[in-house]
């Protein structure tokens, strides 16, 4: 099983509650993923990751330009094709989709729903089935022990672990993850990137995933895309990305809003220089 | 097919642990409605017993078309007419028991509480009347109405009285409620500052929750139309006891014009009561 | 310079005219009902009320009757358990075409169900055990089918609303996936919304136990046949019991869904 060849052509894309006169979510966008690549999207807020996630997860049209799913066009599939392509895809966002009182193996088994029939679907609300895989995918992220509580009594942290962890028993070829570290601690981060890394290698699928923390991106990721304000600003392998070229990314970004809120940029980089420049970099 | 696959998880930590409580659950459920259905005679088959159906079949056919001669719709116009206005004067009566009781049993206005504690006859008296709005919303208004026609006659007495009783205690209830969660601070100000009980009532307790005091009584008002209605089942005049008529003599038109009616009249109350809250905000 | 607040009380503010529009609604109710409340309220009638109340504070208490009235109480209750619950069920079942899972959903059936839930609500318990017992003859039954139609309604609107202000957070991560909607409903939805369905049904419960006291009145078995039986008959004694087993049923129903409500929320 290898990952799906994502590809999007000159593709704009709004919010579903903006007006027309609005600037686009994501302008103009063209860009393509081989098969079984990993990539990461780092950005300001704003910049429009989460819009190239739903686009990529056709969970959202664009206005102009085209999706492509390995050679073909999303939106143009009937609709029987197109929930045959959806099995392929994988969505973690970034507030984990748990309901509170499930219990961890249901919301894990959830994510098989595509690969079962609806016998099984039926069963496994009666009696958990496959027990043993999702031990197995919860123990990748230190989590075996909690196979059996409730969502709503874990922590923070391990919400979003078992969020991830979800996409170990999906049947998909391209994983899409929103802000998978935002709620972990340093450690935990460094071990959830490896382990999504590692299994995404395992497995052949392709992965695409938003980060605000920088120096994990440009350390494990051989890819990474920089995005702001809808637009790609740089797309290189993660170790030739500069401080410098961070800074031009979230600087801007900062000047203009005249916040004083530092973005989260790792320490290796310079103090943000304040330049008056209108457009990007 | 196997359901529960306890063979294959030898290992006792793969098992459901929530599944014998869950089955154990399930049993007592299925003790307890055993007996229950037998009480309440369930046996839904007698629809179809031949007598039952015959008459239901008749009585179901003669709906259409429900009954439009011009004597019988003035008889339904003006009990309809009779049933809003036993509505509206028990709401009115209920409103003039209600005001006082709230004034004794509310905190809001608690003079003695002003120095810490309330003291202990407040207190007592706060708690008794507080009970008989409890005695006065327990007894459900059809009672209320049962006794009252045996004591003052058939007619629409007794439907105004068992309302006014009824809704006295749920009025009381309701604006106790609104005045406790409301704001106390500007109530204790003036009383702190030596205003009467009666003067910080009317200069700020009641301006401060009017709206939400309205609305509920506005509402109130609208379910007093469908108590009515019920009340003229054991005799307390209007549409429902005209319904009631209609129904012993098993003459289905006129009983499909009364309810169609009757959906009219709620829904017009409903659309009343609306408008005239959106007007009062 | 500030102008003067202008006064409420002027012709062109609809709260003046809401105000009028009330004041002729009370005073046209009461004048065209004629209610003699003079003659109702006099001391003749109200001394007669008293004796009435008066003979109400010795109730029956011999075994044989206590018995009887125990198991009125149990079929009163069982009516308003079985009724609860037949209403969840249904409730839920019609709920779901009632209901857009998602903006855009064409839900096609939603005006077709909504209506029906409409109707099921807006006639009260009593009238539809009137109509049932048309059909059904005298007895627990026609009571307990009224209960479930009626609450059908009231739970089926609940629940449709719920389920359309549930957080779309896990349904969205399914549909990316290509799950159906049953399933998306099943694993993320109903899950998440669960608790409070339940919280509307055991509170509804709380209702249906007073109507299934009063259903009787017109023939639906339980308490409430019996206490017209007895009131018909001035025997006050027994309907002092009745009344008084009516009131703890209820005491007893609002303790067991308030507790219920608590285990569920922990």
């Amino acid at each position: 099983m290898s990952g799906l060849r994502v590809e999007l052509n000159g593709v704009t894309a709004r919010h579903p509650a903006a007006t027309a006169q609005s600037s686009p979510a994501l302008d103009a966008l063209t860009l393509s993923i081989e098969p079984g690549e990993h990539v990461a999207v780092i950005g300001p807020s704003g910049a429009g990751k989460t819009t190239l996630l739903q686009l990529l997860g056709a969970a959202l049209r664009p206005s102009q330009g085209a999706v492509t799913l390995d050679q073909q066009s999303v939106w143009t599939l009937s609709t029987r094709q197109l929930q045959r392509q959806r099995g392929r895809l994988f969505y973690a966002p970034q507030s984990p989709p748990l309901p509170p009182r499930q219990r961890v193996v249901v919301s894990l088994l959830a994510a098989k729903l595509p690969a079962l029939s609806l016998w099984r679907s039926l069963q496994n609300l009666i009696y958990p089935q496959h027990v043993d895989e999702v031990v197995k995918a919860l123990a990748q992220f230190d989590l075996q022990e909690k196979i059996w509580e409730r969502v709503d009594r874990l922590s923070g942290g391990e919400r979003q672990r078992v969020g991830l962890a979800r996409a170990l028993l999906a049947p998909a070829r391209l994983w899409l993850i929103d802000e998978p570290l935002s709620a972990l601690d340093p450690t935990r981060a460094r071990q959830a990137i490896a382990t999504l890394l590692r299994e995404a290698r395992a497995k052949g699928v392709t992965l695409l995933t938003t980060l605000h923390q920088v120096n994990l991106a440009t350390a494990e990721f051989p890819r990474v895309l920089g995005l702001r304000e809808g637009k790609l600003v740089f797309d290189l392998p993660g170790h030739e990305v500069t401080s410098e070229r961070l800074a031009h990314l979230y600087a801007q970004f900062e000047y203009e809003l005249a916040q004083v809120e530092a973005p989260v940029v790792s320490e290796e980089l310079p103090p943000a220089k304040r330049e008056v420049r209108v457009g990007c970099a | 097919m196997r359901l529960i696959p306890m063979a294959r998880f030898k290992d006792p930590s793969l098992r459901d642990p929530a599944w014998s409580r869950r089955v154990f659950w399930f049993v007592v459920a299925c003790v307890i409605l055993w007996p229950a259905l037998v009480s309440t005679e369930f046996r839904p088959w007698v629809f179809f017993e031949a007598q039952n159906l015959k008459v239901t079949t008749h009585f179901l056919a003669e709906f259409f078309p429900p009954a439009l001669n011009p004597e019988f719709l003035e008889l339904v116009a003006r009990e309809a007419w009779r049933t809003v206005a036993i509505a509206t004067a028990g709401t009115f009566l209920a409103l003039l028991f209600a005001i006082p009781l709230t004034l004794l049993s509310t905190t809001v206005l608690s003079v003695s509480s002003l120095s810490g504690r309330m003291r202990a006859l407040p207190f007592v008296v706060r708690q008794l009347i507080r009970w008989l709005l409890i005695l006065l919303r327990s007894v459900p208004e059809l009672i209320w109405a049962l006794v009252f026609v045996r004591v003052v006659g058939l007619g629409p007495a007794a439907g105004v009285l068992a309302i006014a009783l009824t809704y006295a205690g749920m009025l009381g209830k309701v604006y106790g409620e609104i005045l406790e969660s409301g704001e106390r601070e500007p109530a204790t100000a003036l009383l702190r500052n030596g205003a009467g009980r009666i003067q910080t009532f009317f200069f700020s307790v009641l301006p401060g929750n009017a709206t939400e005091l309205t609305s509920y009584t506005i509402y109130r008002w609208e379910c007093a139309i469908r108590a009515s209605t019920v009340l003229g089942f054991v005799g307390a005049g209007g549409l429902g006891q005209q319904m009631d008529n209609s129904m012993r003599m098993f003459n289905g038109s006129e009983v499909a014009t009364m309810l169609i009616v009757f959906i009219l009249l709620v829904g017009l109350a409903d659309l009343l009561s609306t408008w005239m809250r959106r007007a009062l905000q | 310079m500030s102008t003067r607040p202008r006064h409420w009380l002027r012709l062109d503010s609809s709260v003046f005219w809401v105000l009028v529009g009330t004041i002729a609604l009370i005073v046209l109710s009461f004048w065209s009902l004629d209610l003699q409340l003079a003659r109702v309220l006099s001391l003749e009638s109200l001394a007669r009320m008293g004796k009435f109340f008066g003979e109400l504070l010795s109730p029956n208490l011999e075994p044989v009757f206590l018995s009887k009235l125990l198991r009125a109480s149990l079929e009163t209750l069982a009516m308003s358990a079985v009724g609860t619950l037949l209403a969840t069920i249904f409730g839920l079942l019609l709920a779901v075409p009632a209901s857009r899972s998602y903006a855009g959903d064409p839900a096609r059936w939603r005006f077709l169900t909504r209506l029906v839930l409409n109707a099921l609500r807006a006639i009260p318990e009593l009238v539809w055990a009137a109509l049932l017992l048309i059909s059904a003859g005298l007895g627990p039954f026609a009571g307990t089918l009224a209960l479930a139609l009626h609450t059908t309604g009231v739970l089926g609107r609940l629940f449709a609303e719920s389920i359309e202000n549930a957080p779309q957070n896990a349904a969205v991560a399914l549909r990316v996936q290509g799950v159906g909607e049953g399933r998306v409903f099943l694993y993320a939805t109903l899950p998440t919304v669960c608790p409070q369905l339940m919280s509307y049904a055991l509170y509804r419960w709380e209702n249906n136990i007073r109507a299934a006291a009063v259903l009787g009145v017109v023939g639906g078995g339980g308490l409430g046949q019996m206490l017209s039986f007895h009131m018909g008959l001035f025997q006050m004694q027994e309907t002092s019991s009745i009344l008084a087993a009516m009131i703890l049923l209820v005491i007893l129903v609002d303790t067991l869904s308030y507790f219920a409500r608590r285990l569920l929320s922990r």
